[in-house]
């Protein structure tokens, strides 16, 4: 079952990937590496269920804090056209 | 076995993928979001490996951090970006013949895990058979980078805290000659 799972991932990981490379604007990409990031903490949690080692669960939401920082990040840029300080 | 070796095929190939996409990609901000990906990827290979205090270092660190900083300082570059100019031959082909150079060395490593290694045998097994009495701490890893080879950490971070310390002066130096605002805004980043 965890197999086939995985392999469900590894599969749609492949479409994002192709997302990611043939994307058309740079949101697209954004939004498909966040996806990307989503599908490796899934992979994370069920490669850990699969070789019967749950235990790297916390290392799967580590992954996902990091990934939403990230994410809102690259948005902020983008949005306000700095990370924090006041726009001149 | 076999699942580990097709895990491990599938993570190197995506890897590669996501580098030729660097090696096309002329846009600095999709730049900077393909090495996160490549992070995040990395982090995984590193899980099943079952390095995971590399991985956990490669996650918050390669994928966050210095994702948010790289950001950090693309908000102080203009908007428009020009095209690259210089030859491209000489840094592929300096590129290439160190790879191969690795790739050659590689041959003589010893087999991932073999116990007979000199990796193994050095003192290491002191480390795993007294960390309990020498130390009082579970957590092997722990133990040998904060007490057993707690000089080398001390070291290291001397290295990086001098580091810091040189990009302040040369914020600085920097902020003196320009506008006051400007002062404020780089203290901030820093």
């Amino acid at each position: 079952m965890f197999l086939a799972a995985l392999i469900a991932c590894a599969f749609s990981g492949i479409l994002i990937l192709i997302r990611i490379i043939l994307g058309q604007t740079t949101f697209d990409r954004v939004l498909a590496v966040n996806s990307l990031g989503t599908i490796i903490v899934i992979g994370i949690a069920l490669h850990g269920f699969y070789t019967n080692r749950p235990e790297f669960l916390d290392i799967a939401i580590v992954y996902a804090l990091i990934n939403f920082i990230g994410t809102v990040a690259v948005l902020k840029l983008f949005s306000t056209g700095s990370l924090g300080e006041q726009k001149k | 076995m076999i699942s580990e070796l097709i895990i491990n095929a599938f993570l190197v190939t995506v890897m590669l993928a996501i580098g030729i996409a660097l090696l096309r990609t002329r846009t600095l901000i999709f730049t900077v979001v393909l090495t996160s990906a490549y992070s995040l990827v990395a982090a995984l290979m590193f899980i099943t490996l079952d390095a995971v205090d590399v991985a956990f270092t490669e996650a918050s660190v390669g994928a966050g951090i210095s994702t948010i900083l790289f950001l950090a300082a693309m908000a102080y570059l203009p908007k428009e970006e020009e095209e690259n100019i210089n030859s491209q031959t000489l840094p592929a082909l300096t590129c290439i013949l160190l790879g191969g150079i690795l790739i050659w060395c590689s041959y003589d490593l010893p087999e991932i895990g073999l116990l007979s290694s000199p990796v193994h045998q050095h003192i290491v097994p002191d480390y795993i058979l007294g960390s309990r009495d020498d130390i009082g701490i579970p957590n092997i890893v722990t133990s040998v980078l904060a007490s057993y080879r707690g000089y080398d950490t001390f070291g290291e971070t001397i290295v990086v805290f001098t580091a810091g310390v040189a990009v302040l002066v040369l914020l600085k130096n920097n902020t003196q000659t320009s506008k006051q605002k400007n002062k404020n805004s780089k203290r901030k980043v820093s």
